[in-house]
């Protein structure tokens, strides 16, 4: 199955092509899960600070399915 | 008659009224570093009538690369004291108040009830979550920014909308190391926050409420997200006695 993956801000340095508002379309197996995706595009996981899958708060075993649109942001807190 | 604010008073929509608005507003920008530097300054050229500074550190070289408001002259002073005397050196119309060295949990509910909108220069998640639960408890606006490498974000929070934690669900204090910092990246960041509190306190154009705007100055894109506010919410939830009624 396919699902988009919307990286910002840190996280677009770990997906070589990664554009910050284009989403990645990736093929996935059926019941991957967010972690899955995550490990796939080789992005550390202790950088992912905030994972919404469809615009709703999830968590790295959400499972996904057909077509999810999946956001991940790292945790930005310099200023 | 002066002069300083014909550009504001010439705007469409602005007018004496915005002027007004601003002269009478109360801000506290909580931080007085990359981010606060540039906020600190718009805000005192804008003519907001009394500026709070929260800030304990004191001015070091490795600063001067980003930090606007301070010189060489200016090492191993305290920040705070610097940014005043920089604030009305510009503006001696307005008022500048050191309201504080540090907000916390314990300092933070004190520091932001004397103020009409509260602007986030902070370095570090506890002070943001602190932020957070003082503005929600006391129904205060905040602009939140926050930059990294070469990447920054916005974010507007206001009473009855989403809060801090309804992005971030579960934020990890401090779990990275510190990375550098591309010294225009707060300086545009916090350009965009004195833009968010400006319209906040004039009452123009749309605010980034519900909206986080996050810029990747490498490639020179920007994108915005959509984020509404979470029920479960800690903070802000339906259930907290703490947040405003949602």
């Amino acid at each position: 199955m396919r699902v988009g993956v919307h990286l910002f801000a840190t996280l677009l340095a770990y997906v070589p092509g990664a554009r910050l508002g284009e989403p990645l379309i990736i093929e996935v197996d059926a019941g991957a899960t967010v972690a899955d995706v995550i490990a796939r595009l080789g992005v550390p996981a202790e950088e992912v600070a905030i994972i919404m899958v469809n615009g709703l708060h999830r968590d790295a075993e959400h499972v996904l399915a057909e077509g999810d649109r999946l956001a991940l942001f790292p945790s930005i807190a310099g200023g | 008659m002066s002069e300083r604010y014909d550009r504001n008073l010439a705007l469409p929509g602005f007018g004496a009224a915005g002027q007004a608005r601003l002269a009478g507003a109360r801000v506290l920008v909580v931080g007085a570093g990359g981010l606060g530097s540039a906020i600190l300054h718009y805000l005192a050229a804008a003519g907001v009538g009394t500026i709070g500074i929260v800030e304990g550190d004191t001015v070091s070289e490795s600063n001067l690369q980003r930090q606007v408001l301070y010189t060489t002259n200016d090492l191993g002073r305290p920040k705070a004291e610097v940014a005043r005397a920089r604030l009305l050196a510009l503006n001696p119309e307005i008022c500048v108040e050191i309201a504080g060295a540090r907000l916390d949990d314990n300092t933070a509910p004190a520091l932001v009830g004397g103020y009409d909108l509260v602007v986030d220069a902070t370095d570090n998640i506890p002070a943001r979550l602190a932020l957070n639960a003082a503005c929600t408890a006391a129904g205060k606006p905040w602009v939140h920014g926050a930059v990294s490498e070469y990447t920054g974000q916005v974010t507007t929070f206001v009473p009855g909308g989403p809060c801090y934690c309804c992005l971030y669900r579960s934020p990890r204090p401090q779990a990275l190391p510190p990375r550098g910092i591309l010294g225009p990246v707060p300086g545009a960041i916090g350009a965009i926050q004195a833009t968010e509190a400006i319209k906040y306190l004039t009452g123009l154009g749309e605010l980034l409420v519900g909206r986080l705007l996050v810029m990747d100055f490498l490639p020179a894109r920007c994108a915005v997200f959509n984020y509404g506010k979470d029920p479960a919410c800690s903070v802000c939830g339906s259930g907290q006695q703490s947040g405003p009624a949602s």
